[in-house]
């Protein structure tokens, strides 16, 4: 493997390799100032910082992030879910956990708003989650693709909000969407959040991946 | 069952698939419960419609006025 090596002022030195099967390729330094981010330091020079994220090796109840990921290091995070369910018919649903880290259950603790391309849209302020109210199933292709942005969760004198957009093949194998946005009802530090299907558990396969966006 | 904590499958505690399987019977209650709003609410605007049209609208000026 060829390579150039370039010594630090002080000490040690900079390996820079052409690959043992090179071909034939041209790489052409930008005709500007700053640093060559890496792989290593792509994640903390981008804007938007990869937190957690993976395919789901067996079929799986919840996906929860915990106050060790969702700290007040972000206002915003951005979650995408690439669902698919066990049980057919089946709605994702987002949870979040109160200030004192229990899973917030009951219909005071969220509203939400939803226009759907299909069926007749939804206000209500008295919801036990946030939905995307239509289901998938376990049809062939059907799954489900969500995107949240949650807004301000560990704010303690704001109510988390949350915009969502689902594209989704329904039970019936159509394709259908909701877009919406929704918010916890009582303004605290709102200590983590959970997705998980309302009858069933996530298929093996299913897939997602939460980034923190710097402000 | 299993769940995944921050990135890591973790195998649920009995007391954990307690709940959860408590929380699924409740999730499809709330489901149903939301379905049937929405239901009514479809029935509301279907019979507003067509009192509507009773009264002479065409499709078109009811459309204009609550959108189709």
């Amino acid at each position: 493997m060829a390579s150039i090596k370039i010594s630090g002022d002080t000490s040690g030195e900079i390996t820079i390799s052409a690959p043992a099967v090179a071909g034939t390729n041209t790489i052409t330094l930008p005709a500007e100032t700053g640093s060559v981010i890496t792989s290593t330091s792509l994640n903390t020079e981008s804007n938007l910082v990869r937190l957690a994220g993976e395919t789901l090796s067996s079929n799986t109840s919840l996906v929860e992030f915990s106050t060790s990921l969702i700290t007040t290091t972000y206002k915003t995070y951005i979650l995408y879910a690439r669902m698919r369910p066990v049980t057919d018919t089946s709605r994702i649903l987002l949870r979040f956990n109160d200030n004192t880290g229990t899973v917030m259950t009951t219909v005071s603790d969220y509203q939400e708003q939803a226009y759907r391309g299909v069926g007749i849209d939804f206000d209500d302020d008295t919801v036990s989650s946030i939905t995307h109210i239509g289901a998938t199933g376990t049809g062939t292709g059907e799954f489900a693709v969500q995107r949240y942005e949650i807004h301000e969760p560990r704010a303690t004198d704001r109510k988390t909000i949350i915009t969502f957009h689902c594209g989704y093949i329904d039970a019936g194998g159509d394709s259908a969407l909701t877009m919406g946005s929704g918010c916890c009802s009582v303004a605290e530090d709102n200590q983590g959040f959970r997705i998980f299907f309302d009858n069933g558990d996530m298929a093996s396969g299913s897939s997602y991946v939460l980034f923190g966006v710097k402000s | 069952m299993k769940k995944c904590v921050d990135g890591v499958m973790i195998e649920m505690t009995s007391e954990e698939e307690t709940v959860r399987q408590a929380e699924i019977i409740s999730d499809s209650a709330d489901t149903q419960a939301m379905l049937d709003k929405l239901a009514q609410k479809e029935t509301d605007k279907a019979n507003g419609r067509q009192k509507l049209k009773d009264l002479g609208l065409t499709d078109a000026e009811v459309d204009a006025l609550i959108g189709s």
